[in-house]
């Protein structure tokens, strides 16, 4: 029976191994093409310069540290059984925090001379401030990973550091002069909460005890009209006061289908379904991917947006390639390989 | 000493004589421009016409580009002009995605030149295409290198219809100062809170 059971284990870990593999393998020669070739292979261009690469980093690294609290609410005790998880949550973290950056070196120009970033590092800018606060996520999270903390000051701080990882990532984008649209300041709070339903629809999948899956169910069942509201915050303001460029970009994107297909697929059909679905492992199943998936529609379409309205130029359309559809599944082939190995290979917390 | 420019709106026919001065002078591979004229729309129909609006890097005095820069590759000089470094930047394209006014261009991919079907670049492309940085964002830097070397920017000197100005608008006594006061001169877009050192008359 013991034999079977560690058979069976063995088989799942080398198939998800192999699909993770096989997507690492799709995103390398996507990278490969992109290089050889220039990011004129990319759907980006110089209006619309921030693509779905970008939304992919957002919604990694969202994800990193959604995880990153929820093993700090793990540590505390705040959700029953989700202790057991702890150490697949700390290790999923840490996979999502290195992919996103992985996502980052594919997108920028000039990948080697991201070292600049450490010996010319400007701290005004807030990159700088996501690039520092992503790199003590990815220590902290190590940290975290290998030392059981006497006391509550290591879950502290790692909650702190996940949380302004997030807010900067939201402040990237917030705080840009170019874009009325994202400067609401609602984007940071958006993308914290954005972070949570990642987390939370991750782990539900990974579908620990029945007890912790009722406090993720219901996290998510708070969050999720959250995350609508915040959205209707940003709107409602924008289409209220009036203001000619913040309207324009608010226009967009009630105007572009795929936010209401995200909207409805993402945030309402998962709700009822959550709701309504009872204990059908599938429905729940397929309401989790639905919610990451409506994060990232909503991440990609909120980003494109704020770029499109251009100056004097009319609005900019983005359309992504082959090669960004490759690269992102690769990204996350890659997140899914670590997990895999770290899973297989880091060591267990020594007191 | 900040170095600004003027333009008048009512001397300006639209030619891009400025756009291609511009783009002649840097070598811009296909779709790069470091200045270009826009078009708006001013009046209502049956009234209504289209005004050129000549656009190029503002060289502002809070330039978010500078500001968001994570590597300091956008620097504001102490005579006004921002410019950058290429070796230090990254490619991250921040900096347009900041910028308000959309004049920012990012070198993507080795230039293709314009006749492609002519087998590749020719002569003067080879030569000019070498001094862009594939991987790096470039943009107008009120023509710096001609500066320091006594001459006006490409496009000031090339304008057909002499609309656009050059010079220290901390120096009252300059022209460019003096058509600012006298014309009433009032940059692009100053809501964006940048306050932008380019001009215009008739805006």
């Amino acid at each position: 029976m013991t034999t079977e059971v560690k058979s069976q284990r063995t088989s799942m870990n080398m198939t998800w191994l192999v699909a993770a593999v096989v997507l690492v393998v799709i995103g390398a020669i996507a990278w490969i093409v992109q290089l050889s070739q220039g990011m004129s292979v990319l759907g980006v261009g110089q209006i619309v310069v921030w693509g779905m690469y970008i939304a992919a980093f957002f919604t990694l690294v969202g994800l990193a540290s959604g995880l990153l609290i929820l093993a700090v609410l793990a540590d505390l005790k705040v959700i029953p059984g989700l202790w057991a998880f702890q150490r697949n949550l700390l290790i999923g973290a840490l996979a999502s925090y290195v992919a996103g950056g992985f996502m980052i070196l594919m997108d920028i120009g000039r990948p080697l001379r991201v070292l600049n970033m450490l010996f010319d590092a400007q701290f005004k800018s807030p990159f700088v401030w996501d690039f520092f606060s992503l790199a003590l996520g990815v220590i902290v999270t190590i940290v975290y990973l290998l030392v059981a903390p006497k006391g509550k000051w290591l879950p502290v701080i790692a909650g702190i550091v996940a949380g302004l990882v997030v807010i900067f990532e939201g402040w990237i984008l917030s705080m840009s002069a170019g874009s009325p649209l994202w400067s609401g300041g609602m984007m940071p709070a958006i993308f914290l909460v954005e972070g949570l339903l990642l987390a939370l629809a991750v782990t539900f999948i990974a579908n620990p005890e029945p007890i912790t899956s009722d406090w993720l169910r219901r996290g998510l069942l708070v969050l999720l009209p959250i995350i609508l509201l915040f959205n209707i915050f940003e709107f409602a303001a924008a289409l209220y006061a009036g203001d000619v460029d913040d309207l324009a970009g608010t226009n967009l994107v009630l105007a572009n289908p795929i936010f209401w297909l995200g909207i409805v697929l993402g945030v309402i059909v998962p709700f009822v379904l959550l709701i309504w679905a009872g204990r059908n492992r599938t429905i729940e199943i397929v309401a989790a991917i639905l919610i990451i998936l409506g994060v990232f529609v909503a991440k990609t379409v909120t980003l494109v947006a704020g770029q499109a309205i251009s100056f004097l130029m009319g609005t900019a359309v983005y359309k992504p390639t082959i090669v960004e559809f490759a690269g992102v599944i690769g990204i996350v082939g890659l997140a899914g390989l670590l997990f895999i190995v770290g899973n297989c290979y880091l060591p267990q917390k020594k007191a | 000493m900040k170095y600004g420019m003027v333009i008048d709106l009512r001397r300006c026919i639209g030619c891009n004589a400025c756009t291609v001065a511009c783009k002649q002078q840097y070598g811009n591979p296909p779709g790069i421009f470091y200045s270009h004229v826009g078009i708006t729309e001013v009046g209502k129909y049956p009234n209504a016409r289209q005004v050129p609006l000549p656009v190029l890097c503002n060289h502002c005095d809070n330039p978010p580009c500078v500001d968001v820069c994570p590597t300091g590759a956008s620097q504001k000089q102490s005579n006004g002009m921002v410019l950058i470094d290429d070796d230090k930047c990254i490619g991250c394209r921040y900096c347009m995605v900041a910028c308000p006014y959309n004049v920012r261009q990012f070198i993507g991919s080795e230039p293709k030149g314009y006749y492609p079907d002519k087998g590749g670049l020719t002569t003067y492309e080879t030569v000019a295409y070498a001094q862009h940085q594939v991987g790096t964002v470039e943009k107008c830097s009120f023509c710096a290198t001609r500066v320091a070397a006594g001459q006006l920017p490409a496009c000031v000197l090339t304008c057909v219809g002499q609309a656009r100005f050059f010079g220290d608008l901390d120096d009252p006594n300059s022209e460019v100062s003096q058509l600012i006061v006298k014309f009433d001169a009032k940059p692009l877009n100053p809501e964006a809170g940048t306050k932008p050192n380019v001009f215009y008359i008739g805006l």
